[in-house]
């Protein structure tokens, strides 16, 4: 193929050699056979830089084969459909897909940042916190600088114009992994009927069955698949990542979906149920220590074999391979036999049996050394490699190389297993954590187990899915030093962690500065920290630190795994909930009309409500004061259809509602209301509101909107949990209802307008008092009560009757000139006249505090009365509900304001109380508030101050009586 | 997540309930119970490591409180049954 000078004669498991398109990298164009990913395209065309480094912005080429790829990001797509630090070993390449580097300005070859390589004497770990933190004024400044140089890809601007869907599934067994042990699992659960999903993250079966050539292992993968795909309860998923593990034998799935339909979504996220849980994730390859370990062309060598089989790729075409492991002879054999020109196999053992048959063939084997630094600026182009021996170290030669491929021994993917929370165990023949006991009723199973045999990984597999307990471990004794053990040699930065630029000397440095928690050192060098989660070199940072402290591997442990196990992108997790459909709105039945009228609305709970209407105001600072002084001197109306009502019904209603409140509703006559606090058990009030008595057994109890589904809950625990010998039924009424409150001195001549056949008089109709009408054929039901302190009556109507009776007070109100209201000014209006709300009853305040003391019957219990005579709760200097009152007619409540006794001017400042909400007076011709104050009540008349040292406000007040506006409640009884 | 088998209702997802607190905590009598009793029965709750039983309520659902049997350490739930049928 032109243009692909890696490409091997042939050979290539997951290509399709008969077709070539090209896809752009910057703005090169890249050919490539379809099966290829942009990374395997990458190669073959010998680009060997593909990015820079988060910090340094050292130069960096393709490291790994997949999801453990620390520096092979890039952005893929243009414009809406851009996605930046997509890792381009696991990227499909697509015709004319266009893949970017990112982090170098201006570009690849010619970074500007680049010089800050030469800088990392200075930039050491945990520079950044030290450096930039004084004066800590400047962080901000300091910071959008920083964010320059150091970075990920940039975020697409504009919205995505893509679909993500989210689903749904239960499994009988969840297969995570389409390797040998995974399929050997899926075959064996299969046989025995269950109901199986095998998830693979790749785009084809086989994990390491298509690393190798041998075709008896091709043979099996085929005949495998085959029967899988054959079997009717089999579900197979390719391009699926399980990425999370939660509680309950949930897991979440992350599948990028390949389909031509173009109303199909990009990705769609699974909630999986599973009865239990085969991990068959695989092992991750670990690579040697040695400085510059991080130039391009330096690759894990077991990536380096993939690229070979399955992409028919030759990671270099004249590479070394330095580890302790006999599968580096194995892939220097098979990649001479390809083509290469293998320079050199180095290994630290003094001679290991591999070594000879390989010299055979013609290539160098150099035993008893190692790799001790690799040269080469954009492109490795020189390994030192230095014997080691009874005495000192040396050289032996800088050999010429194009890759420098590396094996430091394999450890299990523990990702799902350590999200789960099983527990790790050390394994000294692997050097390496292996999953110890699992909590639930998962397993891991072949290299995800440590078990790396091919043939003893399939039947640990098989094992699993027939539901067996797992064979022990066996694994060989250690052979050959691991990787953090090898000497350091030369200079150079001999790198943990690619990602975010750590290296051995910053673990050593923590370590001397005092880090000994695996954790805080993640957090202080960053290592581990970055998109690819330390996947690879991380576990050598970890054995580096045990080392620089001292302690085993094993108890210095790992850094907590959380999900994802790899990145998953907020389209996938958001699905279609975003923007309108992002959570339910309820609408009251008149909302068509204040939508209509452009009303201003807020969010109160899931309900939308009107906060003001423009017509009284165009901000609400202007409007709500008008509406409030419209009701207090003529009529308003309000539309109060989300306060929360609840039918309370049965021989033992009455009962029931003595012990949920802390006043007493037994004796309360039919056709009348009375205003009720019920407390938690702790004795804090929880909610409150009026309740009707319909008939001797069944109650209308009405509770704040907020409040609604809790105090329903809370009545269903009275019920089920604490009386369930009482005979009485709850029922949530809220939505059945309309609800319209009339208020202000002309509300009972807009009562008689609505409802003409209703006796609206002070006899028929007093404070407390419920009456029925009829309107459109329909019950009206007619509750006088008050929240605005002046006379007011609320109607409830069937919610489909609602936006008539809405336009019918309108309508009649006309003549009356009726102001329609908002939230903001029922608020003031409350605050007015001190009737509390959720601001004041936050969760601390006893009745005794807001002045609701006396409510509390003497004669009976009820939940959270026993509380109150718990000595402590009664002790002196609590915060007592006080109204307050700005001297100045033109001072506003500072926002999120406290209460002191002095205006000295000096912080700390001393607080007496806080300000739980405060609104414009027309009536006062001032500002008020309701505050909490220490011993408030016997400081009626006194001055105080509400302050706010953070926007350095503070306004002169009077504590005062919290009903500030007719203290004898005249206008609500006239 | 969890599942939990609602006895009116069947499997159902957690996100359908709202947690409810220790189903072992019984109401002390008010008139007799003495105030260290009460600040127990308000504040003090076990945290047991292994089987726990537990109320849920069944918001999204039937409103049935139910109390549930869950292992705290692998959240696998052994018993699930009315509230108002247990013994407290």
């Amino acid at each position: 193929m032109n243009g692909a000078p890696n490409r091997a004669a042939d050979g290539g498991w997951l290509i399709d050699r008969d077709r070539q398109e090209t896809f752009t990298f910057d703005s090169r164009e890249i050919p490539f056979h379809p099966g290829d990913t942009v990374a395997s395209a990458l190669l073959a065309a010998d680009v060997k830089l593909v990015g820079r480094s988060f910090k340094l912005h050292r130069p960096r080429g393709i490291y790994g084969l997949g999801a453990e790829e620390p520096n092979a990001l890039g952005i893929v797509g243009a414009g809406d459909r851009s996605t930046p630090n997509v890792r381009l070993t696991t990227q499909a390449a697509a015709a004319g897909l266009k893949v970017a580097s990112q982090n170098r300005w201006p570009s690849l070859r010619h970074d500007a940042f680049g010089m800050l390589d030469r800088a990392k004497a200075l930039l050491p770990a945990g520079f950044y916190y030290k450096t930039f933190m004084w004066p800590a004024s400047q962080w901000m400044r300091y910071e959008r600088y920083i964010r320059r140089m150091a970075g990920l890809g940039p975020p697409p601007t504009e919205r995505d114009p893509d679909r993500y869907a989210r689903r749904s599934a239960h499994a009988g067994v969840l297969i995570a992994g389409g390797g040998p042990a995974g399929l050997s699992a899926a075959l064996a659960a299969a046989a025995a009927g269950e109901d199986v999903l095998l998830a693979h993250s790749g785009p084809a079966f086989g994990g390491g069955l298509n690393d190798v050539g041998d075709p008896e292992a091709r043979a099996w993968l085929a005949a495998t698949m085959d029967a899988l795909e054959a079997a009717p309860n089999v579900r197979l998923m390719l391009n699926t990542t399980v990425a999370g593990y939660y509680d309950g034998q949930m897991l979440t799935l992350a599948e990028r979906v390949e389909s031509d339909d173009p109303a199909a979504p990009r990705e769609r996220f699974w909630h999986l149920y599973a009865g239990r849980t085969v991990i068959a994730t695989g092992a991750i390859e670990r690579p040697m220590l040695f400085a510059d370990n991080d130039r391009p062309g330096v690759m894990l060598a077991g990536a380096a074999r993939g690229y070979l089989w399955r992409y028919g790729v030759l990671a270099g075409q004249a590479p070394i391979l330095f580890g302790a492991d006999d599968a580096i002879y194995a892939i220097a054999d098979e990649m001479q036999a390809a083509g290469a020109h293998v320079r050199a196999v180095v290994d630290p053992r003094p001679e290991p049996a591999a070594a000879d048959a390989l010299r055979a063939k013609g290539v160098r084997v150099e035993t008893g050394a190692i790799v001790a630094r690799a040269h080469g600026g954009k492109r490795v182009e020189a390994a030192e490699v230095w014997r080691l021996g009874s005495g000192e170290p040396v050289m032996i030669e800088s050999v010429a190389c194009d890759a420098v491929l590396t094996s430091g021994g394999w450890g299990p993917a523990l990702q799902l297993h350590a999200q789960a929370r099983g527990k790790l165990e050390w394994n000294d023949g692997l050097r390496a954590f292996t999953p110890g006991e699992a909590a639930g009723d998962w397993r891991s199973v072949g290299g995800a187990r440590g078990v790396m045999d091919l043939e003893a990984a399939k039947a640990d597999g098989a094992a699993a899915g027939r539901g067996e307990a797992a064979a022990p471990l066996s694994t060989p004794a250690p052979d050959g030093p691991a990787p953090w053990e090898l000497p350091k040699l030369t200079n150079g930065l001999r790198f943990v962690d690619f990602q975010n630029d750590v290296a051995d000397k910053d673990i050593e440095l923590a370590a001397r500065e005092g880090y000994r928690s695996i954790e805080h050192v993640k957090r202080y060098t960053t290592l581990g920290m970055g998109t690819d989660q330390g996947k690879a070199a991380g576990p050598v940072g970890l054995a580096l630190l045990a080392a620089a402290t001292g302690q085993e591997i094993a108890a210095t442990g790992v850094t907590t795994f959380r999900p994802p196990t790899t990145p998953v992108t907020f389209g996938a997790v958001a699905g279609g909930h975003f923007g309108e459909v992002g959570h339910a709105v309820r609408r009251t039945a008149a909302d068509e009309w204040h939508a209509s009228q452009n009303a201003k609305f807020v969010d109160a709970g899931l309900w939308r409500r009107p906060q003001f209407y423009p017509a009284n105001g165009t901000t609400v600072s202007e409007a709500y004061p008008a509406e409030a002084i419209a009701v207090r001197r003529g009529v308003g109306v309000v539309d109060v259809s989300t306060l929360g009502k609840i039918d309370v019904a049965g021989p033992d209603a009455a009962e029931l509602l003595d012990r949920l409140y802390i006043n007493t509703f037994s004796t309360l006559k039919p056709g009348r209301g009375r205003y009720g606090v019920m407390l938690r058990e702790d004795g804090r009030v929880f909610d409150d509101g009026v309740v009707f008595r319909l008939s001797p057994d069944r109650y209308h109890v009405t509770c704040t909107t907020g409040g609604a589904s809790a105090v329903y809950q809370h009545i269903e625990y009275a019920l089920q949990v604490l009386w369930p010998e009482l005979e009485a039924y709850a029922t949530p009424v809220t939505e059945e209802w309309f609800a319209a409150a009339i208020a202000g001195p002309r509300a009972r001549d807009l009562l008689a307008a609505v409802l003409p056949d209703l006796d609206v008089s002070n006899t028929a109709l007093p404070m407390m008092a419920l009456a029925e009408a009829q309107v459109f054929g329909q019950r009206v039901r007619v509750m006088r009560m008050s929240y605005s302190g002046e006379l007011s009556f609320e109607l409830n109507i069937g919610a489909d009757w609602g936006l008539a009776l809405w336009e019918r007070i309108l309508a009649a109100g006309k003549g009356l000139g009726v102001t329609v209201y908002g939230t903001e000014a029922m608020g003031a209006l409350r605050i007015e006249k001190g009737h509390v709300t959720h601001a004041e009853a936050d969760g601390r305040t006893m009745p005794v505090d807001l002045g609701l003391g006396r409510m509390v019957s003497k004669k009976k219990d009820a939940i959270g009365a026993r509380a109150l005579r718990l000595g402590d709760l009664e002790r002196s200097g609590r915060k007592q509900l006080v109204g307050l009152i700005a001297k100045d007619p033109t001072a506003k409540f500072p926002v999120g304001c406290q209460v002191t006794a002095e205006d000295t001017g000096d912080t700390p400042r001393p607080a007496i109380g806080h300000v739980t909400s405060y609104a414009r007076s027309e009536e006062l011709g001032r500002h008020v508030a309701l505050a909490l104050v220490k011993n408030g009540r016997a400081m009626h008349g006194q001055t105080a101050f509400a302050v706010s040292p953070v926007m350095g406000q503070s306004i002169e007040v009077e504590i005062a009586d919290p009903v500030m506006i007719d203290p004898a409640g005249e206008r609500l009884r006239g | 997540m969890l599942l939990i088998r609602c006895p009116y209702c069947g499997l159902r997802p957690e996100t359908e309930f709202v947690y409810g607190g220790d189903a072992t905590v019984a109401r002390p009598d008010p008139a007799t119970a003495t105030d260290e009793e009460w600040a127990e029965y308000i504040y003090l709750r076990d945290n047991p490591k292994g089987r726990h039983r537990e109320l849920w309520f069944h918001s999204a659902g039937c409103h049935a409180w139910i109390e549930v049997e869950r292992d705290t350490v692998t959240h696998a739930i052994t018993e699930v049954a009315p509230a108002r049928e247990a013994k407290r």
